[in-house]
């Protein structure tokens, strides 16, 4: 979970903007699941795609191969970004910021 | 990305035990001579340093007390790599016919500084190689360097329908990926797609049977993989989520619209 301190500062540094980190967690256990989350200060959304130990039903159908798979969607639902395996947290913010800079902007306007 | 440097490097190690099953060809040699070693022996042995250096930084991975340790971990797990991607292809350069270089090659084919090379050798010599669909399909996922010309001439001249099969697919979803890097631009974006849609679809109608290693059913395989050129590519409306938080309450990813969500598939494993 490379990704975790960086999601953490996201989330907080993005408190008040239009923005939003969702997951789609693929654990098998959830008492498991939600001791980690505590530990490690997970505190954004994830849609639940374990399914018991069946295959998981949104990763399968979205034909997710490799973790992490991030998709970066606009204000508007239309995907803007999609990297299989993180592209490093640099990009990642770049990418971020100018698409809730789009959105603040036309909020004003 | 770290992560990935990581797993990476663990993973080339974990297609490796195949080379200890290779038949040692050579026979010994008469006792006047100084001892020559076969292909295999020479791979085997880099392979052998490889994983006991491999083990130690595992160590101190795992030792290591905040991020700027880990990170010089990590530095030195790529210098490994290169280290040892750079004797592969010394040994496979003098032999690349043997069929234990395949073995070499096939770790190659993943190098950023030896991965055409090894591409050309492997077109050149072990086109007809049994595992070759295998290794498309990895080269497929993984968006490798000089993969696309590897994938299209098994495609075309695969000894099989499997190696075809694989090759195809491969294709397509490497094209797809291609599609969705940062700033390509719009023409090209398109092309790349409907060439993608080209491969998957000929899957889909020449080899729906086949069975692939790994991933079932070719057609299958195909099938999904349409889906997210169809559904999840880059400029798409991206197809709403319905499920359970986890806490068990219900939400859409749509409850989200009017703001920018990322949206990242992940788990504590």
């Amino acid at each position: 979970m490379a990704m975790l301190p960086h999601e953490r500062s996201l989330v907080k540094r993005m408190e008040t903007k239009p923005f939003a980190l969702i997951g789609v967690n693929g654990d098998n256990d959830d008492k498991t699941l939600k001791k980690q989350n505590e530990a490690q200060k997970i505190t954004w959304r994830s849609f639940k795609d374990n399914q018991g130990n069946e295959q998981p039903v949104i990763s399968r159908r979205w034909n997710v191969l490799g973790w992490p798979t991030l998709y970066l969607i606009d204000h508007k639902g239309v995907i803007r970004e999609k990297w299989i395996g993180s592209p490093g947290d640099k990009k990642i913010d770049e990418a971020i910021d100018k698409l809730v800079s789009d959105v603040e902007g036309k909020q004003k306007s | 990305m770290k992560h990935f440097l990581l797993t990476s490097a663990v993973v080339l190690g974990a297609s490796a035990p195949a080379w200890a099953d290779e038949p040692k060809k050579t026979p010994p040699p008469p006792p006047s001579k100084p001892a020559q070693k076969s292909v295999a022996e020479q791979i085997k042995a880099v392979e052998d340093a490889l994983n006991d250096k491999r083990q130690e930084l595992v160590k101190q991975y795992q030792a290591a007390k905040d991020q700027a340790e880990k990170d010089k971990v990590l530095e030195q797990f790529n210098d490994l790599k290169e280290s040892s991607s750079k004797q592969y292809m010394e040994i496979v350069r003098e032999h690349p016919e043997d069929a234990a270089a395949f073995q070499a090659l096939h770790a190659l084919l993943m190098s950023e500084k030896y991965g055409d090379e090894a591409v050309q050798l492997v077109l050149k010599h072990h086109l007809q190689h049994k595992e070759i669909g295998q290794i498309c399909l990895m080269l497929g996922m993984n968006r490798a360097k000089g993969a696309e010309k590897l994938l299209r001439a098994v495609a075309e001249k695969g000894a099989n329908d499997e190696a075809k099969a694989s090759a195809t697919l491969a294709l397509g979803q490497l094209l797809k990926g291609n599609a969705d890097q940062t700033g390509v631009a719009p023409a090209e974006r398109t092309r790349l797609r409907e060439e993608a849609e080209k491969n998957l679809k000929t899957v889909e109608e020449k080899y729906p049977a086949v069975t692939l290693s790994y991933f079932g059913k070719a057609g299958d395989r195909a099938k999904t993989e349409l889906f997210e050129l169809q559904h999840l590519s880059v400029g798409m409306e991206v197809p709403d989520l319905n499920g359970e938080d986890l806490d068990g309450k219900t939400f859409k990813l749509s409850d989200y619209r009017g703001k920018v969500v990322f949206l990242d598939f992940w788990a504590h494993w």
